[in-house]
């Protein structure tokens, strides 16, 4: 008599203690070495944490330097906040293991974020003084720490496609506060320069995280 | 007292202790390498596989969230690992590196091996994503909104891919199973 197809698929596979051995005797090894185990929600503070903090180190610098006033950094600090809320949110849909609709989320604001540095800006306060492309690579030059620091993160899990865009997002909102601290172009330079840059930045994230060897499948 | 579950074993063992791993391994490696050794039918290969998810587990026990059931975890992480090698070896490298299976380590008598044999290639034919569906639901019991969420996309998406793969296998088994 013939089986069903259900009772086929049903069928144990058969057991392979050796295949087992040797893949328990790997996950000893492992074991021993007693590698320290982050948690994920650690790994998303360090990765908004490392985008604030090179954010207000340019601040500061730019301070001292006498570049820009605290009235003015005070004026802008609706922005900042709400591109520090983005790339919170980014980072930590990025890293939680069931962050779908957060990366949603994360993108949205990421885009709301960037129509608000478009529009905040009205003609041009100065003559620029410097070509534009300046202020791209500054915006990505600032971003190269966080984006080490959340691509290193990202390794801990199975790569996703949103997962690390929205963690390249978050990592692009360095890039943003700095450009709103030092650039007083207007807004086709911010929409032609910076929203490029910070594409830019979530791209390499992207193809960066895709080609590196996670750690773990990891969800 | 009864035994500890699946899930309080992975507490214990996200506080550092190492024998509940243990437990966790001999409960479930036997059916994550039969899920692994259908999605990808070299034996080599899904050894290689069975490896990489359980030093998964132990290199990101971090990122287990309370709340979620483990044998959910831990299959989604060998799909994970299995969707991976087959991106990256594809099926021609898989099928040239096909081993006869170890008859010495092999236990008797679990089904007919020429039937298996058959069901294998047939699995073979189908579309990762469609043999993916249809072991999970059909071997694995998963429901079809595990299936989503594994996949991505929606629920009727992934019981389409289920139920299109099964039909094919069961064109493909014509004249080996019942109608």
């Amino acid at each position: 008599m013939r089986p069903t197809l259900d009772s086929l698929l049903s069928q144990a596979y058969p057991a392979d203690a050796a295949s087992l051995e040797r893949t328990l005797a790997v996950a000893r090894k492992e074991l021993a070495l007693r590698r320290t185990v982050r948690r994920w929600r650690s790994q998303a503070v360090w990765v908004f944490s490392s985008t604030v903090a090179m954010g207000l180190l340019v601040a500061s610098v730019l301070l001292v330097l006498r570049q820009v006033t605290f009235a003015a950094l005070w004026s802008r600090a609706p922005l900042f906040l709400m591109l520090w809320i983005t790339g919170a949110v980014c980072a930590w849909g990025a890293l939680s293991p069931r962050g779908q609709r957060l990366r949603a989320v994360g993108v949205l604001m990421s885009a709301v974020s960037a129509a608000a540095l478009v529009l905040s800006r009205a003609a041009p306060q100065v003559e620029a003084t410097l070509p534009g492309w300046v202020c791209t690579a500054s915006h990505v030059g600032v971003g190269l720490g966080p984006l080490i620091v959340s691509l290193l993160a990202l390794r801990s899990a199975a790569f996703r496609p949103l997962r690390a865009l929205v963690a390249g997002l978050s990592v692009g909102t360095t890039g943003a506060v700095v450009g709103e601290l030092a650039c007083a172009q207007g807004w086709v330079h911010v929409a032609g320069y910076h929203l490029t840059a910070w594409v830019l930045i979530a791209v390499v994230e992207l193809v960066v995280s895709r080609s590196l060897k996670s750690r773990s499948f990891a969800p | 007292m009864g035994s500890p579950t699946d899930e309080e074993l992975m507490e214990r063992f996200c506080q550092g202790e190492d024998a509940s791993f243990e437990a966790l391994f001999a409960r479930h490696a036997e059916r994550v390498r039969g899920f692994l050794a259908r999605m990808v039918r070299d034996g080599p290969l899904a050894e290689d596989l069975l490896q990489t998810a359980f030093l998964s587990v132990i290199r990101a026990r971090g990122r287990f969230e309370p709340g979620t059931r483990f044998e959910s975890w831990l299959l989604t992480i060998a799909a994970n690992a299995a969707r991976d090698s087959l991106r990256h070896h594809r099926h021609a490298e898989a099928f040239s590196r096909e081993r006869p299976l170890d008859a010495e380590t092999m236990s008797p008598g679990v089904g007919d091996p020429g039937l298996r044999k058959q069901l294998e290639e047939a699995l073979q034919q189908l579309p990762a994503d469609q043999r993916e569906a249809v072991v999970l639901s059909k071997v694995e019991g998963w429901s079809f909104e595990e299936i989503a969420a594994l996949q991505g996309g929606s629920v009727g998406a992934a019981r389409l891919r289920a139920h299109r793969g099964y039909e094919k296998l069961r064109v493909l088994l014509d004249g080996v199973v019942e109608a």
